[in-house]
């Protein structure tokens, strides 16, 4: 549903010229968990960045459902990111003078006038229902996550793009955010995670390695394994 | 937009320093100009309602007085329309003690300038009594039926009080040229009938004031000129005569500093709100970001920083006009003592309004402009923007590493972090250097004014007392008087000046010219060969040196004609001078009005000789004047204060706004070991230099600025010249530089707050 065909992307910075993507190309489905795996620096952030309509790519197609969603303009993009997207970030980025609560319904507003059935649900889906009053800086670093998931999911997204989800968390607490995720796919919905931890690969429905700005190897996984059945080491 | 709303209710209460600023500039703008709007406009409404219901005269001619015929005559001329000839004479009266001037009238025809008595009625023109102006009455404890005994010509007459009044060209009244405010407790004026003038004083009708409505004021001094030849003394404009254009010019005088100091509140305005808004959007590159990913379009965002500038400058504005009518009043009731007005009420035109709107829209519009950094970025931009650590500038300073290697890592830190924000040290300058300019206004436009009376009387006038001659006094007898009290005689008459006069303005003749001591522009003194002008009127009539003029003065049918010799700098009285001798050499003879002498003590035969009319001494006119300083004292006193708070605001909202931003990197100094102090020495050295080149700056801006500023104050009358006393550039310096210290102070007590684990949290 969500494809790249040879997208590149190229940083200029001065004289200075970055080759962040190199000809990348795969497809993304609905009802599965796709992982993008490789080191840092590979270029993993610049791909969600593309898949997401967060930016363009310098050269190369983005088609959602066949549509190309790299030729449109400003606003077909921020239409794109409303009504299919849904973002998860390493740092969270929740807005710090917004409560639980509101930084769930500001999101599930855009799609939806009864948001705040939507935001309960989510808020309850992520176990947090009970701490929505509170500000993000009185939450730890695994329950800011769990908001931002729930935020994004309160969008009903075709797409939940998250980029180094647990990158700041503990093992424990990583578990819980991966076991949402993994329940978040759907017949409507695909997840993508981004992550340099290998470990995570064999919960995945497909896993696309990226090494230089490259895709190194795509594997499908029939069988994928639920987030307990991982050793996590 | 409702969580958007919430986020920006918030975002202002917990960053409310900033906004305060900024509320408090749309705020100040408003109040500033709409409060003296109040004043001026309700002055100058109530001065217009006045000067039309009691049909105020276009003119008024002074002569020693006219037969029937040639009243007639003046009635008669082309460009006059109505007239109303009167009788005025000077008396004296004893009241509470001392001896008080009376100018009483007959009250002509009542068609032109009506006097109108305090209950708002029309005056009866038969009374047998006299009705007396109401402050002189006042002050002087008399009432409607009070009695009163007047001396004219050393006669008493006894007269019953029929009520008080007042006419509408006695707005101001200060009884005498002698002074310049009024002396409403010394100099009064009333009005009699005809038949009490006849019966009571035993003078016939003088017709000697004559109120005039006519067309053309210059066409019709040619006329009247010609009609009455030597009987002339002098053509009152309603902007010459002192007793309207003095009220007239105040309005003037208050608009003109309502308007300019408003446009600096706004101009800075914009300046708070532009930094302001840049600082938070800075602050919440991240947020804004967030947004941006999670679908909200850039139209959103902007409209919804836009909503900052009108919630912030919307408030400031609303509260601006709410608080107005406060200030309004404030400064019409000290404007009360001065002038002699029906009414008091304030009044507001639709401006004040769009003055509000102005300002809402300009928040809106620095708000919008300041949101538009993000505007053109990708998400993913807007998110690198924000996360990574500002772009690392090098300044001009390190292409001197003599100089840059002696400079410890914190100030080179803190030197980068300014020079590299031009926006942020700009405004501190400004900040700084509006500060001290509005501050030493202030104090300057005071020092300029009690300069110019300390300059007049002490320096330009330096004779002890003035003693004013009756009119029909022999030269012999003033000779006499001369001699025994030492003294030096002079002439002040009036005279029209072609070309571009205007209107009569006075003329002195020196005798000797060393008890009024007036320069040129060069530092000459008054020489025999030509004629002198003050530089007030030189500018007006277009009058250069050496140019020829000509004069018609008073008492003369005569046309003279001489070069100008000299321009004379001097605020007051704005008149022409020449020699006794020059005047005499035009076939003029010298007839004194006074004899100005240095002696302290004047015999009390000579007080009490019929040909002294008046003693006054140069204390007593210089106190006086310092009256009409005073008077305006509040105003000024308003400057100042709106001043200290402009520097304190600024320099405030710009520490606060670096701190925010700052904050990490001062907890990440403390981290690798920086004490408190030395993190506090930082800032104050950064707001030292600020404020040092802002002083520089500022202190010859602000004599600048005084001196545009100071001009708005000349009348006619007065022109003013800008000065400062060392002291008052002091004092003002040292607000100044304290109101930016203590903006340290401030940050001191925050740096103590400083949470170093929390600053350096959440973010990568
Ligand atoms: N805005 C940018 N300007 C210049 N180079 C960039 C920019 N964004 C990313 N890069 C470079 O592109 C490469 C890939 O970055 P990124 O996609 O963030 O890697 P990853 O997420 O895999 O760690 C890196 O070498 C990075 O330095
Ligand atoms: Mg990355």
């Amino acid at each position: 549903m969500l494809s790249l065909k040879h997208v590149s992307k190229s940083y200029q910075n001065g004289s200075e010229v970055t080759h962040a993507l190199n000809d990348v190309s795969f497809d993304i489905e609905s009802n599965q968990v796709t992982v993008i795996l490789g080191p840092s620096g590979s270029g993993k952030s610049t791909t969600l960045n593309i898949l997401g309509g967060m930016d363009r790519p310098t050269s190369g197609t983005v088609t959602y459902n066949n549509n190309f969603i790299n030729t449109e303009s400003d606003k077909q993009l921020t239409d794109y990111r409303k009504e299919i997207v849904g973002f998860v970030f390493q740092f969270y980025n929740l807005i710090s003078n917004l409560t639980v609560f509101e930084n769930v319904a500001i999101s599930a507003q855009l799609e939806n006038k009864k948001y705040r059935n939507i935001t309960e649900k989510y808020l309850q889906k992520v176990g947090l229902l009970k701490r929505k009053n509170n500000f993000p800086d009185q939450l730890s670093g695994g329950e800011m996550q769990r908001v931002s998931i729930a935020r994004a999911l309160a969008k009903s997204p075709k797409v939940l793009l998250c980029d180094e989800p647990t990158g700041a968390l503990d093992t424990e607490t990583s578990k819980r955010v991966f076991e949402i995720l993994k329940k978040s796919k759907s017949k409507d919905t695909a997840v993508v995670i981004v992550t340099h931890n290998p470990l995570v690969a064999p919960i995945a429905d497909r896993v696309i390695h990226i090494k230089d700005g490259r895709v190194d190897k795509i594997i499908d996984n029939p069988s994928p394994l639920e987030v307990e059945e991982v050793d996590w080491g | 937009m409702r969580f958007l709303l919430k986020k920006l209710v918030r975002t202002v209460f917990k960053n409310w320093t900033q906004f305060f600023s900024v509320f408090l500039m749309a705020f100040l703008s408003v109040l500033f100009y709409t409060g003296l709007e109040g004043t001026w406009n309700g002055m100058k409404q109530n001065i217009n309602h006045y000067t039309t219901r009691t049909h105020l005269a276009t003119t008024t001619l002074q002569s020693t007085g006219l037969s029937e015929n040639e009243v007639k005559q003046i009635k008669n001329l082309p460009d006059v329309s109505k007239i109303s000839a009167q009788t005025e004479i000077n008396t004296t009266t004893h009241l509470k003690g001392s001896k008080r001037y009376l100018a009483v009238s007959t009250p002509g025809t009542q068609q032109l300038s009506k006097t109108l008595q305090t209950n708002g009625q029309r005056i009866n023109t038969k009374v047998s009594g006299i009705y007396l102006n109401e402050k002189f009455a006042q002050t002087n404890g008399l009432h409607k039926n009070s009695t009163v005994t007047v001396k004219f010509n050393n006669q008493p007459v006894k007269l019953k009080v029929a009520g008080l009044v007042n006419s509408p060209d006695k707005m101001y009244y200060t009884g005498s040229n002698d002074f310049i405010s009024p002396q409403n407790q010394n100099y009064g004026y009333g009005f009699i009938s005809d038949k009490t003038l006849m019966n009571k004083f035993k003078l016939p009708l003088l017709n000697n004031v004559i109120e005039i409505k006519d067309s053309n004021n210059q066409q019709v001094e040619k006329q009247i000129r010609k009609l009455i030849g030597k009987k002339y003394i002098a053509l009152q404009t309603q902007k010459s005569n002192v007793g309207i254009a003095t009220a007239v010019d105040r309005v003037g005088q208050i608009r003109n500093i309502s308007i300019l100091f408003s446009i600096i509140f706004i101009l800075l305005a914009v300046l708070a709100m532009y930094t302001t808004i840049r600082k938070i959007i800075d602050q919440q590159q991240r947020d804004m970001a967030t947004l941006q990913s999670l679908g909200y379009s850039n139209v959103i965002l902007s409209l919804y920083y836009s909503m900052y500038g009108l919630l912030v400058g919307g408030i400031g504005a609303l509260v601006g006009l709410a608080v107005a009518p406060l200030l309004s009043n404030f400064v019409m009731a000290s404007q009360k003592p001065m002038f002699s007005l029906p009414s008091w009420k304030i009044a507001y035109t639709v401006v004040p309004l769009y003055v509000a709107l102005g300002v809402i829209i300009i928040c809106v519009l620095s708000a919008l402009f300041a949101a538009q950094v993000n505007h053109g970025l990708t998400p993913a931009q807007a998110f690198r923007k924000g996360s990574t650590a500002k772009h690392g500038k090098r300044v001009l300073l390190e292409r001197f590493p003599a100089i840059w290697n002696k400079i410890p890592f914190g100030n080179r830190w803190s030197i980068r972090d300014n020079l590299g924000n031009k926006v942020q040290m700009l405004m501190g300058l400004i900040g700084v250097i509006g500060g001290l300019a509005l501050v030493m206004t202030g104090f300057g436009t005071k020092n300029s004014m009690d300069n110019q009376v300390d300059q007049t009387y002490g320096h330009e006038y330096v004779y002890a007392k003035k003693m004013n001659l009756s009119n029909n006094t022999s030269q012999s007898e003033i000779n006499r008087i001369t001699k025994q009290v030492h003294g030096e005689k002079i002439e002040s008459v009036y005279s029209s000046l072609q070309p571009k006069g205007e209107f009569d303005r006075p003329l002195t003749i020196l005798d000797s010219g060393s008890k009024i001591k007036l320069k040129t522009e060069n530092q000459q003194k008054i020489k025999n060969g030509g004629v002198y002008v003050a530089e007030g009127i030189a500018k007006t009539a277009h009058i250069k040196k050496n140019q020829t003029i000509r004069l018609q003065p008073s008492f003369s049918d005569k046309t003279i004609k001489l070069k100008v010799k000299g321009i004379i700098k001097s605020s007051a009285p704005q008149g022409i001078y020449m020699t006794k001798k020059t005047w005499q050499d035009q076939g003029m003879t010298f007839k004194p009005t006074a004899i100005l002498t240095s002696r302290h003590q004047i015999p009390q035969k000579i007080k009490n000789n019929l040909a002294v009319t008046q003693v006054v001494s140069l204390k007593e006119q210089k106190s006086n004047a310092k009256e009409m300083v005073n008077n305006l004292s509040s105003i000024f006193l308003m400057i100042q204060v709106f001043g200290i708070l402009l520097t304190i605001v600024i320099l405030y909202n710009l520490g606060s706004l670096s701190f925010t931003e700052r904050s990490r990197s001062y907890a990440t100094l403390e981290i690798l070991g920086f004490s408190r102090n030395q993190i506090r020495n930082l800032t104050i050295i950064e707001n030292l230099t600020i404020t040092s080149l802002g002083w520089l700056i500022g202190v010859p801006f602000g004599y600048w600025f005084l001196s545009r500023y100071v001009t708005t104050f000349n009348t006619s009358q007065i022109i003013y010249y800008p000065f400062i006393s060392t002291i008052s550039i002091a004092l003002a310096s040292i607000i100044v530089v304290a109101a930016a210290l203590s903006t340290v102070g401030m940050m001191g007590s925050r740096l103590k707050k400083l949470d170093m684990i929390a600053s350096t949290k959440g973010v990568e």
